[in-house]
Order: C-alpha cells, then sequence, then structure tokens
C-alpha cells in the first residue's frame, strides 16, 4: 500500500469509520508519523555516520599523526634516534622537545613555549619529559651500534640546552625495553585487583642507580591515604581556573585538532571501554568544566581505585634541573620495564602540581607535608608519582609529531 | 528534455573526469599541495575515495546520456541518476580541497538540471518507493562511517554498505534474494562492530526500513515505465 493509498483511506484501526467530514484519518496520522519517525532516524544515521567519519570512531590511530609509532625503526641514521626519543612519555603528551643532529652527536633541547604554565611553574613536568626522550634515545643508539654518553645541562649559557648525547661507536644492543619502546602507552584505564609480586617491585626499584631513588606505595592503608591526596590534588587543580586552562589547552576533542597538532590528550588515551569511546566521539565535545569534572571522577573512582601500587621517584631537589632530567630517565626506564612485563603505569603528577603551584604564588603548602609524611624521608622529595597495575584493556597510542618536525 | 539530459550527462562526465584527475592528484601528491588538497593528514587513500565518487557520478551521467539519446529516463532511474551526481559532488568536498571546487560545483549544478527535467514524476517515483530510497542512503551511511577503518573492516563497511543499498532494488528480481543481502549487508557487519554503537545502530535502522520496502514494493512496481521522461 502506497503512502498515498494509506492517507487516503478513513477506515478507523479499531474498525470504525471515520465521522462524516474527516479530513484526516487517523490511520493516515500515524502512517504520516511512522514515515516521518523513519525519515528523522534516517537523517540522524546519517549527521552520526558523518560524525563517525570525521571524528574517527573507526580506526582512531590510522592517521598520520600516530605514524611515528608504526614508522620509528624505520628512520635511517641518527633521525632513527630522534624518531625512538619521540615516542617517550611526557606530561599531557605536550612533548616539550626539539633536537639537534650533529656529525656524532645529538643535542637535546627544551621548548619552553610547550611548559604548561601554571601547572608546571618550575618546569619539573618538562625536564621531566626530556629526561624520558634522552632515556629513548640512548636505548636506541644502543641498538643502533652507538655508545651513548650523556652530559645533562651542558653550557649553562644555554638553559634551553638539556643535554648533548655523544655517539662514539659502540656494539649493538637491542634490549627488552629498546624493543618495547613502540608499546608503550600510558594507560588511564581500570587496573585489575591483583597487586604486584615484591619480586616485580625489587627488579624495578633496582632500575634506579644512585640517584634518584624510588619508593612504593603498596599496603592498603598507604595506597588510601595516597588516593585520598592523589583526589583532593584533582579537585584542587580543576579549582584553580589557570591551573584548568593551562591543563585543557592539550586536550585534543576532534580527529582535526589531533591531525593538526600531533599532540596532546586524547578521547581514546582515557582508558574508557570501547563503547563509551564510541559514544563519547559520536557526542559534541566537552567543555572545560565538564573535562574537569570527569578527571576528578575518574580520579576516584578508577585511578586511585584500582592501583595496585604508587611508585615515587625521589630526588634531593626537585627542582634542579639535573634531578630533574636524571628523573625522567628513571621513568621512561620504568615505564619500558612495564612495558616489557604487561603491567600497566599511568603518571599521576596532580600532587606536585600543587605543591609547585603553592611554592610558586607564595602559599602556604596543602599538599607538601602530608605527602612527605606518607614518604617518610626527610632526605629526599617527590619528583613524580605513579599508580601501577594489570591492565583491563590495552593502552592507546597518542599523537606523535614525526622526527621532521622536532629537529632544528 | 532529452537534450538537457544529454547536456545535465555531457557535463556530469566531464565533472567527473576532473574530479578523478583532482583525487589522482590528491592521493600522489597532497602532501606537496596542502590547502589545495585540504591540508589532510592521509591525502592518498582521501584521493583515492575521491577517484571512486568521481568514477561513480561519470558511470551513472554517462548512463543518463545514453538514456537521452533513446526514449529518456524513467523516474526511478532519474532519482538513482540524480542521487549518483549529488552525493558524490557533496562528499567529495570534505575529502580533497580546493581540487574539487570545481567539479563538485559542477556535479551539483548537475544533479539539479536532471531533477529539474522531471521534478514531479520524480518525487512520486521517491514517495512510491520511500523505504527502499531510504535503506539505500543508509547503506551509503554505513560505507562513509566505516570509510576511515582499518582496510579489512573499511573493506567490509564498503561492501556491506552496497549490499544494503541495492538490496530493495532487487525485490523485481527475488524477494529472497533481495533479503539475502539485506540481511547480508547488515547482521554480519553490525555483529563485528557493536561497540561503534553507530554501525549496529544503522545497520538495525536498515533492517527496518529494508524489510518495509520489501513488503511495501510490488515486484512488478520497478518494472519499465512506458511513460519515461
Amino acid at each position: 500500500m502506497t503512502g498515498q493509498e494509506a492517507a487516503g483511506r478513513s477506515t478507523l484501526a479499531d474498525g470504525g469509520r471515520e465521522p462524516p467530514g474527516a479530513l484526516v484519518s487517523r490511520r493516515g496520522v500515524l502512517h504520516a508519523a511512522g514515515v516521518g519517525a523513519l525519515m528523522a532516524a534516517t537523517a540522524g544515521a546519517g549527521l552520526l555516520s558523518y560524525r563517525a567519519y570525521d571524528n574517527r570512531v573507526l580506526g582512531a590511530d590510522r592517521s598520520g599523526a600516530f605514524d611515528g609509532w608504526r614508522r620509528w625503526r624505520d628512520e635511517p641514521g641518527l633521525r632513527g634516534l630522534v624518531a625512538a626519543a619521540s615516542l617517550a612519555a611526557s606530561p599531557h603528551n605536550t612533548q616539550p622537545w626539539s633536537f639537534h643532529l650533529g656529525d656524532n652527536h645529538i643535542d637535546v633541547y627544551a621548548d619552553d613555549a610547550r611548559r604548561m604554565g601554571s601547572v608546571d611553574p618550575y618546569a619539573r613536568e618538562l625536564r621531566l619529559g626530556l629526561g624520558c626522550a634522552l632515556e629513548n634515545l640512548v636505548l636506541a643508539g644502543q641498538a643502533r651500534g652507538f655508545d651513548p654518553q650523556v652530559t645533562l645541562c651542558p653550557d649553562t649559557t644555554r638553559p634551553d640546552l638539556a643535554a648533548r648525547v655523544d655517539l662514539p661507536s659502540g656494539a649493538h644492543n637491542e634490549t627488552a625495553r629498546y624493543r618495547a619502546i613502540g608499546r608503550r602507552h600510558t594507560n588511564r584505564g581500570p587496573y585489575r585487583r591483583q597487586p604486584i609480586s615484591d619480586a616485580i617491585l625489587a627488579e624495578l626499584t633496582s632500575l634506579a642507580t644512585g640517584q634518584p631513588t624510588l619508593a612504593w606505595i603498596t599496603s592498603e592503608h598507604d595506597r588510601l591515604a595516597m588516593g585520598q591526596l592523589m583526589v583532593e590534588a584533582a579537585q584542587a587543580v580543576t579549582a584553580d581556573t589557570d591551573q584548568s586552562r593551562d591543563g585543557f589547552a592539550w586536550f585534543r576533542a576532534s580527529a582535526d585538532a589531533i591531525n593538526a597538532h600531533k599532540d596532546g590528550l586524547t578521547l581514546d588515551g582515557q582508558g574508557l571501554s570501547s563503547l563509551v569511546t564510541a559514544v563519547a566521539k559520536l557526542l559534541p565535545s566537552t567543555s572545560r568544566a565538564a573535562g574537569d569534572a570527569f578527571w576528578v571522577d575518574q580520579t576516584r573512582t578508577v585511578h586511585t581505585r584500582t592501583a595496585a601500587a604508587y611508585g615515587l621517584i625521589l630526588v634531593p631537589d626537585p627542582r634542579d634541573p639535573v634531578h630533574q632530567l636524571d628523573g625522567g630517565r628513571l621513568l621512561q626506564r620504568i615505564h619500558l620495564e612495564v612495558t616489557v612485563r604487561g603491567l600497566a603505569l599511568q603518571h599521576m603528577n596532580q600532587i606536585t602540581e600543587r605543591i609547585d603551584r603553592d611554592l610558586s604564588l607564595g602559599r602556604s603548602q596543602t599538599f607538601g607535608p602530608r605527602l612527605a609524611a606518607l614518604v617518610g624521608r626527610s632526605d629526599q622529595q617527590v619528583l613524580t608519582a605513579f599508580r601501577l597495575g594489570h591492565p583491563v584493556r590495552e593502552g592507546r597510542r597518542s599523537p606523535r609529531r614525526p622526527a621532521p618536525e622536532v629537529l632544528r | 528534455m532529452t537534450n538537457r539530459d544529454r547536456a545535465a550527462g555531457t557535463v556530469g562526465v566531464a565533472a567527473g573526469v576532473l574530479g578523478i584527475v583532482a583525487g589522482t592528484a590528491a592521493a600522489l601528491w597532497g602532501h606537496d599541495l596542502g590547502a589545495w588538497a585540504g591540508d589532510k593528514q592521509d591525502p592518498a587513500p582521501l584521493g583515492a575515495l575521491t577517484v571512486v565518487l568521481a568514477a561513480v557520478a561519470v558511470c551513472v551521467s554517462a548512463a543518463q546520456r545514453q538514456a537521452a539519446r533513446r526514449r529518456g529516463l524513467p523516474p526511478g532511474h532519474r532519482a538513482a541518476v540524480a542521487a549518483g551526481q549529488l552525493i558524490p559532488a557533496l562528499l567529495g568536498f570534505t575529502t580533497v580541497g580546493r581540487l574539487w571546487w570545481i567539479a563538485g560545483a559542477a556535479l551539483t549544478a548537475t544533479a539539479a538540471l536532471t531533477i529539474s527535467v522531471a521534478p514531479a514524476p520524480l518525487g512520486r517515483a521517491v514517495r512510491q518507493h520511500w523505504p527502499a530510497v531510504l535503506t539505500s542512503a543508509l547503506g551509503a551511511f554505513l560505507a562513509l562511517a566505516g570509510a576511515t577503518a582499518a582496510v579489512p573492516l573499511m573493506t567490509m563497511a564498503i561492501l556491506s554498505g552496497a549490499l544494503i543499498a541495492v538490496a530493495p532494488w532487487q525485490v523485481v528480481r527475488s524477494r529472497r534474494l533481495a533479503l539475502l543481502l539485506l540481511m547480508a549487508g547488515s547482521v554480519p557487519l553490525a555483529t563485528l562492530t557493536w561497540r561503534t554503537v553507530i554501525m549496529p545502530l544503522t545497520a538495525a535502522l536498515a533492517l527496518v526500513t529494508g524489510t518495509m520496502a520489501l513488503s511495501h514494493q510490488h515486484p512488478t512496481a520497478h518494472r519499465p515505465n512506458p511513460t519515461a521522461t
């Protein structure tokens, strides 16, 4: 029956007849409503399909912004070392580095334009990221037959020159940690309720030789206290308009933004289930307030609740550039070793961000004394913190600037 | 009427060929062309997609020219030709940037010309077969949503979308074949991609409209219309 025929009939659904003179039958109205609903549903499906296409609900990490993860071993010569370094961890995936290739050395520079303002007033996280890149660079150098020699802060007149890596010939040494560079991802998802064995923690601890050192928080009591501190610090960061803005500036809400910047945090990297991620990508972009609320909620319900252990990297002076760079190298080493062992790690810097913020504004410390009490070491301070566990789901790739874009 | 169809077909073929050139250029030199190719991160697959879209426009426009030489296009075929010109025209604007502007504008105008030849019979044809039209549109949406997936899934999405799009129009041959095509296009893809939300929803909607189309259309409904325009 065609729509016209249906509309033209005056038979009622209950078998009666339309009153004489009725212009539109009830059945006709129902039919028109059904057709209208289907057309509206189809139009909605069209809009959502375009949104799925435009925001890459399928194939999120297939664009050029993720090529670095697929091709990092293919770059020739010293550029291959830079390609490996570019895959290192960094705060909010800011990738605050650039590299200069010499004949037999590589200079690593800090890119202060990529420092997170009020979130990182003393460049603690920026240099942690540079240290992470350095560690990858050294591992890649060893794998390609060099014997990398690192000098931190080699020129006091050039504060942006973080390190020089001389590359004399050496033995080829392709380690498991080197091979894990392309598989290392921050995992912000839930972890299983399964403790990390003491043997694994001891082996991770042995990665710290001399300064900086490593401390673990594993007992339930201390984990709860640390978790509470993390949640409160996250709330404080989001309540601080400057910190909230400076952090949210690195959130890439769309595929276009990811491709344009090739850095920052993404929806795919939040550790959500595939279903929730797909819904989030189909919906309009989130506001800063909504993003902040989501982060605090995730910190409370996922990050702290499912952490099997917290790791703390300790140094005598967390604002000393050399300590920061060394701490970054250790952090990356741990993350790679964790990857080799199939475990998950998430960097959690909100407490130290609040400590630095209070210090930079000359305010009394809210979080410093409580964190120090948890650590229980008067000679060492916390440089950075992370959580560790057995992953429920794999971490996802983050966008990366390719080697040519980080060379100077 | 046949003169306007012949003109629309000629312009459509020319615009489609221009689109193929644009897509090829984007696929081969997209990175060097920058804003001219839309500043895309992955110009190669988008260029290839543009070539396919433009080829569809060339094919339907060529068919339109051939039909114009004979006795004209039946309303249903006219609707298909217009869709084959308009949909690539609009999608192309999102794939290869400025390279598509001339081809896209020409194809949009061509689609308008094709419709303007006989808007009333075309409108009647669309109204008569509205569930089939919606089903075909949903098939196209599935292919679009899957266009950014990894190659195996993208291929499956495009094939599934094509099966769904053609299914309701096969009822003239065999209702069973049409139902089989509809099921084959929607069920496996919806099952495989249930986590993406949009794919299973669209496939389920296509099942509803497709089933309506099969029960809605009489097998004789698509026989050649002797009063073609």
